[in-house]
C-alpha cells in the first residue's frame, strides 16, 4: 500500500512536470499530436501505479520520451511550414461569403448536426448572420458574422472608452501584493487608506483589485457585497 | 527555446542511460552464461563439490545483479530466474540426475533476458 502511495506521488509529481515542459498550450485547444501525447501520458501513468511488477523506470521513461519529442516536434513544426502542414494540416473554410461548401463539410465528414452545433457553440443561432466560417486544425470551428449583423462597437457608435491597462490584484488573502503595487500605481499606504475610508481592515479582504484608471474592488472574506470606488472617493 | 534545450538534456540523458543499462545487462547475463557452461561441464564430469561452489558463485553474482536490475527490469521476470538459480544447487547434490535440465532452463531464461533487454529488429518488434 505504502509503495503504491509513494509511486502514485511521484508520478504525479512527474506528470505536472511533464504538463509544465510542454508548455501553456496543453492548457488550451489541442493540437491532434498534442491530444495523442495527452492521451498516452494519462494511460502511460498509470500502469506503474496499477501493477507494482513494474519498475516505476518503465513509465517514467516513456512519458518523459513522448514529452520530449512532443517539444521538439513543436519546434520543428515552428521552423517548418510544410511539416506543420503535414503533422498538424490547415484550417478548411466551410461557410464563404454566406454560402455553404457541402463538399468540404463531407471531407471533413461534418454532418449538418455537426456545423449548426459548433455555430451556436460560438454565439450564432441564425446561419444567415454567417459571413466566414473555418473548421481549424483543432476542429473547432470560428465564426466571421456579416458586417451589419454583427454587434456594434464603440467606434461604430463614437462612444469614447477610458483607456487604462487592466485591473491588478493588489491585495488577497489579507496581504498586500508588492509586485501589482507598481504597475497600478499605488502604494502601500494608499491601499490602507482605501480600505479605512470602506470600513475594512486589510486582514478581512478576500479579494482587491485596482486599475490605473482609479478604481477599485474589494471583495471581503465574509462573503459581503463587493465594493467598487473610485480613488478619493 | 529553454523548453527545447531541457528536451534535449533530457532526451540524451535518457539515451545514455538506456545504452548503459543494456550494455551492462548484456554484460552480466554473458557472465553468468558462462558460468553456467562451466558448471554443466564440472557436473558432467562428476566434480560435484566444484559444481556445487560455483553454482553458489553464480547464485551470489545473480543476487548482487538482481538486486540493482530491479530498478529496471520486471520483478515477475526476475522472480522467476531467482527460483530455478536457488534450485540448482539443490539439483547438483541430489542424485535425481535433474542438474542439467534445471542448468539448461536457467541457461535458456538468462539468455533470454539478455536478447529482451538488447534493441534489435526482434526485441522492438
Amino acid at each position: 500500500m505504502c509503495v503504491i502511495l509513494i509511486r502514485s506521488l511521484m508520478l504525479y509529481f512527474l506528470v505536472i512536470f511533464a504538463v509544465r515542459l510542454m508548455g501553456k498550450r496543453q492548457l488550451g485547444e489541442l493540437q491532434p499530436t498534442e491530444l495523442v501525447i495527452t492521451i498516452l501520458v494519462s494511460n502511460i501513468a498509470t500502469l506503474p501505479i496499477e501493477n507494482v511488477d513494474i519498475p516505476l523506470i518503465v513509465g517514467v521513461t516513456p512519458i518523459l520520451a513522448l514529452v520530449c519529442f512532443e517539444v521538439l516536434m513543436s519546434w520543428a513544426i515552428l521552423k517548418f511550414p510544410r511539416l506543420r502542414r503535414f503533422i498538424s494540416g490547415s484550417p478548411k473554410i466551410i461557410i464563404r461569403d454566406g454560402r455553404l461548401y457541402p463538399q468540404m463539410l463531407r471531407e471533413l465528414r461534418f454532418s449538418v448536426d455537426d456545423l449548426m452545433m459548433s455555430l451556436r457553440n460560438s454565439g450564432v443561432f441564425d446561419i444567415r448572420e454567417v459571413d466566414y466560417a473555418i473548421v481549424e486544425t483543432t476542429g473547432t470551428v470560428s465564426v466571421l458574422k456579416k458586417a451589419d449583423l454583427d454587434t456594434p462597437t464603440r467606434r461604430d457608435m463614437k462612444i469614447s472608452a477610458d483607456d487604462s491597462e487592466p485591473p491588478q490584484v493588489v491585495a488577497a488573502d489579507g496581504q498586500i501584493v508588492p509586485e501589482a503595487l507598481h504597475s497600478a500605481g499605488l502604494s502601500a499606504a494608499q491601499i490602507e487608506n482605501i480600505l479605512s475610508s470602506v470600513g475594512i481592515r486589510l486582514s478581512d479582504v478576500f479579494l482587491m483589485t485596482a486599475d490605473t484608471g482609479g478604481s477599485v474592488f474589494i471583495a471581503d472574506k465574509y462573503g459581503g457585497k463587493p465594493i467598487i470606488r473610485r480613488y478619493g472617493t | 527555446m529553454k523548453r527545447v534545450k531541457i528536451s534535449l538534456v533530457i532526451l540524451l540523458s535518457m539515451v545514455i542511460f538506456g545504452t548503459s543499462t543494456s550494455v551492462w545487462i548484456n554484460k552480466k547475463c554473458r557472465g553468468f552464461l558462462r558460468s553456467i557452461s562451466t558448471i554443466q561441464e564440472l557436473v558432467s564430469q562428476g566434480s560435484t563439490d566444484e559444481a556445487v561452489a560455483a553454482a553458489a558463485e553464480l547464485e551470489s553474482d545473480w543476487s548482487s545483479f538482481r538486486t540493482i536490475a530491479s530498478v529496471i527490469l520486471r520483478s515477475d521476470r526476475l522472480g522467476e530466474i531467482d527460483r530455478c538459480a536457488a534450485g540448482v544447487i539443490f539439483e547438483i547434490n541430489s542424485d535425481a540426475g535433474e542438474a542439467p535440465t534445471a542448468l539448461e532452463e536457467l541457461r535458456h531464461m538468462i539468455s533470454s533476458l539478455r536478447k529482451s533487454e538488447t534493441p534489435v529488429f526482434t526485441s522492438v518488434f
